[in-house]
């Protein structure tokens, strides 16, 4: 672990892995609930921890379809408790402005918020698009 | 489609793709609703109230945005423990 900035915040450079940024082809995918709410509670929690290029880094954490990871592998082995979830390509996040950060182990990724603010996570959520029903979610029988 | 279940109380919530180096899952013990059950190899309730999990408390480390706690997201339903439970009569209602 790295030492922290000298805000007391976490340089997330510290965290980021040493690859190529996605191919635009790629899948980018966040478990539900689809909530501005939810995303909120996400990117001002990551505030609290990370840094991004010396500021609070506003952030929502995917997962992505890089090297062997799959659509189904992610919604079975790392989003089986979601009940939802949507997808939209690396491309749609890029030519909406985002930046898509590879951070910690793969295939997690951040992507980058301006702000916490409930407005901006709605501009997220829509270039997400429609939740879809996971259907490796291990429900109850 | 996923629906909240009315009246689900969560000991503190998670966002369960929200994970850091360590590969777990990690929040703040200020977002816990009694921060007090929130100690090291406790079992809690995690997630959020539309798709909650059962979670086992890693690790407390003070940052300095505050107490971080490390969750380890446990595997199946929450559902499926108490089905289990009730079964072995370790569960009454």
């Amino acid at each position: 672990m790295s030492s922290a900035s000298g805000d007391g915040l976490e340089p997330i450079e510290a965290h980021l892995r040493d690859e190529a940024p996605p191919a635009h082809a790629v899948v980018v995918i966040r478990g539900g609930p689809l909530s501005v709410e939810k995303l909120v509670e996400h990117a001002v929690r990551q505030a609290r921890e990370f840094s991004c290029a010396g500021a609070p880094m506003y952030s929502v954490s995917v997962d992505a379809t890089v090297g062997s990871w799959s659509l189904d592998a992610i919604l079975r082995d790392r989003l089986w408790s979601r009940s939802t979830y949507a997808a939209c390509s690396a491309a749609g996040l890029h030519d909406a402005g985002y930046v898509l950060l590879a951070t910690h182990g793969s295939p997690h990724y951040d992507i980058v918020l301006a702000d916490g603010e409930p407005a901006t996570a709605a501009t997220l959520l829509g270039v997400f698009g429609t939740a879809e029903v996971n259907p490796f979610k291990r429900r109850r029988r | 489609m996923a629906h909240q279940v009315e009246g689900v109380e969560i000991d503190i919530p998670c966002d369960v793709q929200q994970v850091d180096d360590t590969g777990d899952v990690w929040v703040f013990l200020d977002e816990a609703r009694d921060p007090a059950r929130v100690t090291p190899g406790a079992i809690v309730i995690s997630g959020d109230p539309v798709d909650p999990v059962l979670a086992r408390v890693v690790s407390l480390t003070e940052r300095p945005g505050g107490i971080k706690v490390h969750l380890q997201v446990l595997p199946g339903d929450p559902g499926d423990y108490a089905d289990a439970l009730r079964r072995a009569h370790l569960l009454s209602a």
